[in-house]
């Protein structure tokens, strides 16, 4: 361990890795997904449609008369749905080793509450992202804001619920049709609130004065011990406390409550 | 999500609690993909070749015509002869049995033991050679009448009876015993005539119906009964059905259901027949055309004079206008009430004898027996009575379950003269059919002195009203018993005796016991897999057949029926088989006097016979309106297909007794009842054939007062979509699929004994006879809300039983029930109809 | 005018006759449109063939229960919810009425079965497809009727341009009101609710019977009618995030701008000292 660190360690390398795998995931996931769930993206369907359309509807290779349009959007909606299982597949198989190493750190998750639980500390925790992202003031809090983790066990809900409810649907005739009926509901449900999370987190994410966790995120997981110990004040108490790395002379705050 | 079965679906429920939220929800509009219009395919509808051909996928001969495209069957639709015409589900799915890879399609000879399975394929030559060697060497051995022909479903229609009569055996024996004829025995006794299907109640313009133990929607028969049954539904028709269980093909909706407990109809309908003599609800007008004015020694219940010298018989009556006694012909005023002394005797009138023992009854006591109750017994009679004339009592057809079955049909008959409905607009009224010339050839009479049942009926005295033709579980006690002599071979022309007959192994032994067993049939049966020789007759769709008429409709219909396609799957025209038969049984003059016709010429010549017998002879049971409409020539009729006329206005119908009256006092059966008792002392069921009403319980009953936990009666029914154990619809995998939805191969009991009995449904059970033990069948459980307490309810036709033959069928159900297959022969006093259902089973879960 | 199919649960024997011409008839399309001859077609099961099925279900408790089948079968609503919801667009409506699914668009993503009220289509495990009744539109077209129809033998199914069947249907029920004293319904005639609409194939029942035979009163999949709102909600949720988001990323931009321009004027006067 190093006594004087430059950086700490933000993201472990399983986490930058699962991430930024998931990332990928979620971009076939949603853009095959779209169209079975509304027929306003059948584009997206009839997008992937196009090679086979090239062998089959503009210059006839596997039908002589060409391809109705439904067809081109039929064939494309099976490839879709092909792609999107096997996505599905690398993702849960990507997922169980990420589960269970998280799992077996289950009590350090700085996405807990940190040492005052209820919905004045809630309240308090909400007034600091004003602070925060609105007045641009600095706010003492762990390695996440409540935003962060109230978005975080979402997402850990969210993904698992269209996790369960997608092994349903691809496996369907194992299970009775009211859980299948139930199992779309859910896998909706969990994507729309994916979706629109999702966007808030690319938001947030590219925002420039997040970006030393961007790059601690896409490089090698390190924020700089001072952004820490400035912005993330409590997050370096705890480490500092735990760890007994020894804290350099505090530097000015370049901006302080 | 899943429909549940009992009850109104979950689903209904979760709807209702989120109701107003989701129809708040469907506001919001979804974007409608753009489907591209399909094209309508070439479908050539309306431009096949439409064949006339009279469906046998059961044996009611409803008039259809095949689709046919390219040389082969694509559909069988109902040819519309008249208002009342329609084909049933079976006939749709005809050419699923045509086109069956079951089929027989070599003619066969056994080489393993009988019923075993087991045989080679042989060429048409030897087998017809073997065939023909064996009926020869009978007929030359002067042994002819030991050959047994059994003729239903046959391929050689009508022409078969007549070579066998040439051939020299009277034993042509049909299968009535074990179907219809205490229906039909019953209509012969009372009216003078009558048989299956003699009547059609007017459902379509009655005002009240009461139908014990029968189905008109269960066995369906699509073509007349069903058609009219359904237009009477279609009016609203009221009815009240008494069945052992719900009977849904009849009474879906909203029919009154009475259960009753197997086998006691009989007490039922004593009890209506009580309060309708108590309440005087007889009908005064009809009284004059019954016998009922007779007057009886009520010591020997027989007519103090029946005049049988003079046609009609006459007999003795009180005239009250002259105060003296007379022939009933030459009275004024004859008497129904009263006693009077004559020659020293106190005699009284048929009705007043009738009366007493009618009003004497104890509904209680009956009630007790049927487990109908009371209130229901007078609040039928009270409703028959008040639709009046526009009422009926269900005749149906097929009532040979119980012993006390012949009783209870009486009293049907008795229900209907005497409460005014029959021959009446709304009642109960005759069917109708066209009288045909006879065959192109005059074949010789035959000699009946030699019949087995006729010797049966003269020497027997259980069979004091049997039928020297309706006999075939007869003869298999002759089989057994030698009596008068054992038959040496059973040509099966297309009945199935081992299905079909109640006795088990007294059937199966005396199929192994007979010398010889020819079978000419399309399809394997429980009868066809004991054969020594199968040869493949082909189907109704691969053959022409001569006309038929006997339709149960009320409409008069010349059913015709033409080759659709080529024989397939290596059968032959059952005509051509019989006369390779014959050609080789017959001499050479025979041959060529009878049969050389057929051979060359076909069925034109029967037709062209036919025809000018109802054209020209005067005897056809046309109008000569109605005969205004038929096609003018054969070509015409051949081309037009079956023809039909429309519904005539109804006629009071005549008794064709001795008597010339509606015999509600029957003086034959009174006559044998005093036979009976001179000639028989020892035989114990005389009272079976009492001319008065009779409190009578069923053998089972009189066997078992008392079910114990695991006993149960049996009763069965015809699934609308089977045809007895016909492997055309056993093993139909059109129908098969559809009998599996409806659970049709299962037996159900009532959901509070299969509690008592820790059964719960889809459980393997076991079924026996306790004198049998070792004679189980299996069959899969269903728990049912609709059936009686006491009984097993099984569809019949569609269970394994105990034979093999299912090896033989891909998609028949390898369990369920035959009611026929246990027991021993078990036969009704009298009529001596088969009692398949008079028995009390055991039942155990397997696993 | 659109073409109704009715169906008569009063007179109905049960005789399942429709169901059998209805899976032959479906053998008979298999050899005109798939080349499979009719004598293979007609030696297998094909359960994907049933487009109309019997439903046992008992009614009450012995000795006052009742056995009846209710009658699986497409409605061809108004409001067909299959057809708008079919990611694939494969399911169009007949010029007369006919809701019809396209085998050769079918995906087999099954969700027409998961929005049907009535749970009438069926995913064919063999060939992958969903199937349902296509109201014998190539017979109708051609001037017969389907062939259920034609196959009932008690008349208990008839069809026809609506006028006329809707005529024999208030007749009928005029009958069975005044004979049987129970009030008869002609279900799927009037809107039945928002989500289904009127119904192509209406059915007579007593309308306390109706739940029995399935003409549900409040016609629904609860789940995928709350899917359809959390379609419209995530749309309506997508777009606020971006609209809150493009707003903080200005009011962000505008500060910054002000931020730099103090700092500017921070360096500018400390560079001046």
């Amino acid at each position: 361990m190093n006594e004087h660190p430059e950086t700490i360690v933000a993201f472990t390398q399983l986490q930058r890795s699962y991430h930024n795998h998931v990332l990928h995931y979620m971009i076939f996931f949603i853009i095959t997904g779209l169209p079975l769930l509304s027929t306003s993206f059948s584009f997206i369907g009839s997008f992937f449609a196009i090679p086979y359309d090239f062998l089959g509807g503009a210059y006839p290779v596997l039908s002589a008369s060409g391809l109705t349009d439904n067809e081109r959007l039929s064939a494309g909606l099976q490839v879709a749905r092909v792609i999107h299982r096997i996505t599905a597949l690398l993702f849960v198989v990507h997922t169980i080793p990420f589960v269970v190493v998280q799992l077996i750190h289950v009590r350090s998750w700085a996405i807990w509450p940190e040492d005052s639980w209820g919905p004045a500390a809630l309240f308090r925790g909400i007034k600091g992202l004003w602070v925060n992202y609105v007045c641009f003031g600095h706010v003492r809090i762990g390695k996440f804001n409540v935003g962060q983790k109230l978005f975080a066990w979402t997402m850990i809900l969210a993904v698992t619920a269209i996790t369960l409810s997608g092994f349903v649907l691809m496996f369907r005739d194992q299970f009775s049709e009211g859980v299948q009926e139930f199992s779309r509901f859910v896998h909706a449900a969990s994507f729309v609130t994916i979706g629109v999370f999702l966007i808030v987190h690319l938001y947030l994410a590219l925002l420039p004065m997040n970006r030393p966790s961007l790059y601690a995120m896409f490089r090698d997981g390190g924020l700089p011990t001072d952004y820490v110990r400035s912005h993330h004040a409590l997050w370096y108490e705890n480490l500092t406390r735990k760890k007994g790395i020894d804290p350099k002379p505090a530097e000015k705050a370049e901006h302080s409550v | 999500m899943k429909r549940e079965e009992k009850g109104i679906s979950r689903r209904s429920f979760l709807k209702a609690s989120s109701a107003a939220g989701i129809t708040a929800l469907s506001a919001i509009p979804s974007s409608q993909a753009h489907a591209a219009p399909l094209r309508v395919p070439g479908a050539e509808y309306g431009r096949e070749k439409k064949v006339p051909v009279m469906c046998q996928m059961c044996a009611q001969f409803c008039p259809a015509n095949a689709c046919v495209k390219d040389g082969k069957v694509i559909r069988l639709e109902p040819s519309p002869v008249h208002e009342y015409s329609g084909t049933c589900g079976r006939s749709r799915a005809a050419a699923a049995a045509l086109y069956s890879t079951d089929r027989i399609t070599t003619p066969l000879i056994r080489t393993g033991e009988r019923g075993e399975g087991k045989f080679r394929q042989a060429s048409w030559e030897e087998a017809l050679d073997l065939i023909g060697q064996k009926l020869k060497k009978l007929r030359d051995d002067g042994e002819p009448e030991k050959v047994i022909l059994f003729s239903r479903f046959s391929s050689a229609m009508v022409w078969d009876l007549k070579f066998f009569e040439l051939f020299g055996t009277p034993n042509i024996v049909s299968y009535g015993d074990t179907c219809f004829e205490v229906v039909g025995r019953s209509s012969q006794t009372i009216l003078g005539f009558g048989s299956a299907g003699t009547h059609s109640s007017d459902y379509e313009n009655a005002d009240y119906g009461l139908i014990v133990g029968k189905n008109l929607g269960g066995a369906i028969i699509p073509h007349g009964w069903g058609a009219q049954f359904g237009k009477g539904l279609r009016h609203g028709l009221p009815l009240t059905v008494v069945d052992p269980r719900h009977p849904n093909e009849m009474a879906q909706s909203y029919a009154e259901w009475l259960p009753i407990r197997p086998g006691t109809d009989l007490s039922f309908l004593l009890g209506v027949l009580h309060f309708v003599f108590r309440k005087e609800y007889i009908n005064k007008d009809v009284l004059p055309k019954t016998n009922l004015d007779a007057l009886i020694d009520p010591k020997t219940l027989l007519p103090v004079h029946l005049d049988k010298a003079v046609k009609p018989n006459d007999y003795l009556v009180f005239d009250t206008a002259t105060q003296s006694f007379v022939m009933s012909r030459a009275a004024a005023a004859p008497a129904y009430e009263g006693s009077y002394e004559y020659n020293g005797v106190t005699v009284q009138p048929a009705m007043a004898l009738m009366k007493k023992s009618l009003v004497d009854l104890d509904p209680q006591k009956l009630s007790a027996t049927c487990t109908i109750p009371v209130s229901r017994m007078e609040s039928v009679a009270d409703k028959l009575h008040a639709a009046a004339p526009k009422a009926f009592v269900e005749i149906g057809y097929r009532w040979t379950r119980h012993t006390t079955d012949f009783r209870a049909q009486i009293c049907v008959h008795t229900l209907n003269i005497l409460l005014g409905l029959y021959g009446h607009e709304g009642g109960v009224l005759l069917n109708r059919n066209v009288h045909f010339g006879g065959l192109p050839v005059e074949f010789p009479k035959p000699d009946m002195s030699k019949s087995i049942l006729k010797w049966k009926i003269d020497n027997q005295a259980e069979r004091w009203l049997a039928s020297a033709v309706e006999g075939r579980a007869g003869i298999i006690q002759t089989v057994l018993d030698g009596k008068p002599y054992k038959p040496k071979m059973f040509f099966l022309w297309g009945q199935d005796i081992v299905a079909g007959t109640a006795g088990g192994k007294d059937v199966t032994d005396a199929f192994k016991s007979v010398e010889s067993i020819i079978a000419v049939s399309p399809f394997w049966s429980d009868s066809v897999i004991y054969a020594d020789i199968i040869v493949p007759g082909c189907t109704f769709l691969e053959q022409d057949q001569p006309f038929f008429s006997y339709y149960k409709s009320l409409i008069p219909v010349i059913g015709v029926s033409r080759k659709a396609v080529e024989p397939v799957m290596g059968s032959r025209d059952g005509y051509w088989i019989l006369c390779q038969i014959a050609k080789r049984v017959l001499t050479g003059d025979e041959y060529n006097r009878y049969f050389l016709q057929l051979e060359k010429e076909g069925m034109r010549p029967t037709w062209e016979s036919q025809f000018a017998g109802v054209t020209e002879h005067g005897n056809s049971g046309l109008t000569p309106e109605e005969l205004s409409t038929l096609p003018r020539t054969l070509d015409d009729l051949l081309e037009h297909g079956s023809w039909g006329t429309r519904r005539s206005v109804p006629s009071p119908i005549p008794p064709k007794t001795a008597t010339g009256k509606f015999e509600v006092y029957s003086f034959e059966l009174a006559l044998k009842f005093d036979m009976l008792g001179a000639t028989y002392p020892d035989y114990a069921d005389r009272i079976f054939a009492s001319p008065l009403p009779v409190i009578l319980e069923p053998r089972w009953m009189l066997q078992k007062p008392k079910l114990g936990d695991d006993e149960f009666v049996p009763a069965t029914g015809f699934t609308p979509l089977s045809s007895f154990a016909g492997a055309q619809a056993r093993d139909n995998p059109i129908l098969v699929a559809l009998h599996h939805r409806m659970r049709y191969a299962n037996v159900f009991i009532n959901e509070e004994r299969a509690l008592r009995l820790g059964l719960i449904e889809g459980d393997l059970v076991e079924i026996w006879m306790q004198e049998h033990p070792d004679e189980k069948q299996q069959a899969v459980l269903s728990v049912s809300q609709i059936i009686h307490p006491d009984v097993l309810f099984s569809y019949h036709g569609l269970g394994k039983g105990l034979q093999k033959t299912t090896e033989k069928m891909q998609y028949a159900r390898k369990n369920g029930l035959n009611l026929n297959h246990f027991g021993r022969l078990r036969f009704s006093p009298g009529v001596c109809g088969h009692t398949p259902q008079d028995i009390v089973l055991k039942i155990r879960k397997v696993s | 005018m659109r073409y109704l199919n009715m169906y008569d649960s009063i007179s109905c024997l049960n005789c399942l006759a429709c169901m059998s011409a209805c899976s032959m008839e479906n053998r008979m399309r298999l050899e005109r449109d798939a080349g499979v001859s009719i004598e293979r077609g007609v030696n297998e099961y094909l359960p994907g063939s049933y487009y109309l099925r019997p439903w046992r279900r008992e009614v009450g408790k012995y000795p006052d229960s009742r056995f009846l089948v209710a009658f699986e079968h497409c409605r061809h609503c108004e409001n067909a919810q299959c057809l708008i919801h079919c990611p694939a667009g494969a399911i169009e409506r007949r010029p007369m009425g006919q809701v019809v699914i396209n085998p050769s668009a079918c995906i087999g993503c099954r969700t027409c079965r998961d929005v049907c009220p009535f749970d009438i289509p069926i995913y064919d495990n063999q060939t992958g497809k969903a199937r349902k009744c296509i109201g014998c539109y190539d017979r109708v077209e051609s001037g017969m009727q389907p062939a259920c129809v034609t196959a009932c033998p008690s008349r208990a199914l008839i069809s026809g341009p609506e006028d006329i069947v809707l005529a024999e249907g208030e007749d009928r029920i005029a009958i069975y009101s005044k004979r049987l004293g129970r009030d008869y319904i002609i279900y799927g005639k009037d809107k039945i609710n928002r989500v289904v609409g009127r119904l192509g194939w209406v059915s007579i029942a007593a309308r306390e019977d109706a739940e029995y035979y399935d003409l549900f009163a409040r016609p629904a999949k609860a789940t995928m009618i709350a899917r359809d709102g959390l379609k419209m909600g995530g749309a309506v949720g997508a777009a606020c995030v971006v609209a809150g988001a493009a707003l903080h990323g200005l009011y962000l931009f505008a500060k910054r701008k002000d931020q730099v321009k103090a700092d500017e004027h921070d360096t500018k006067e400390n560079a001046d000292e």
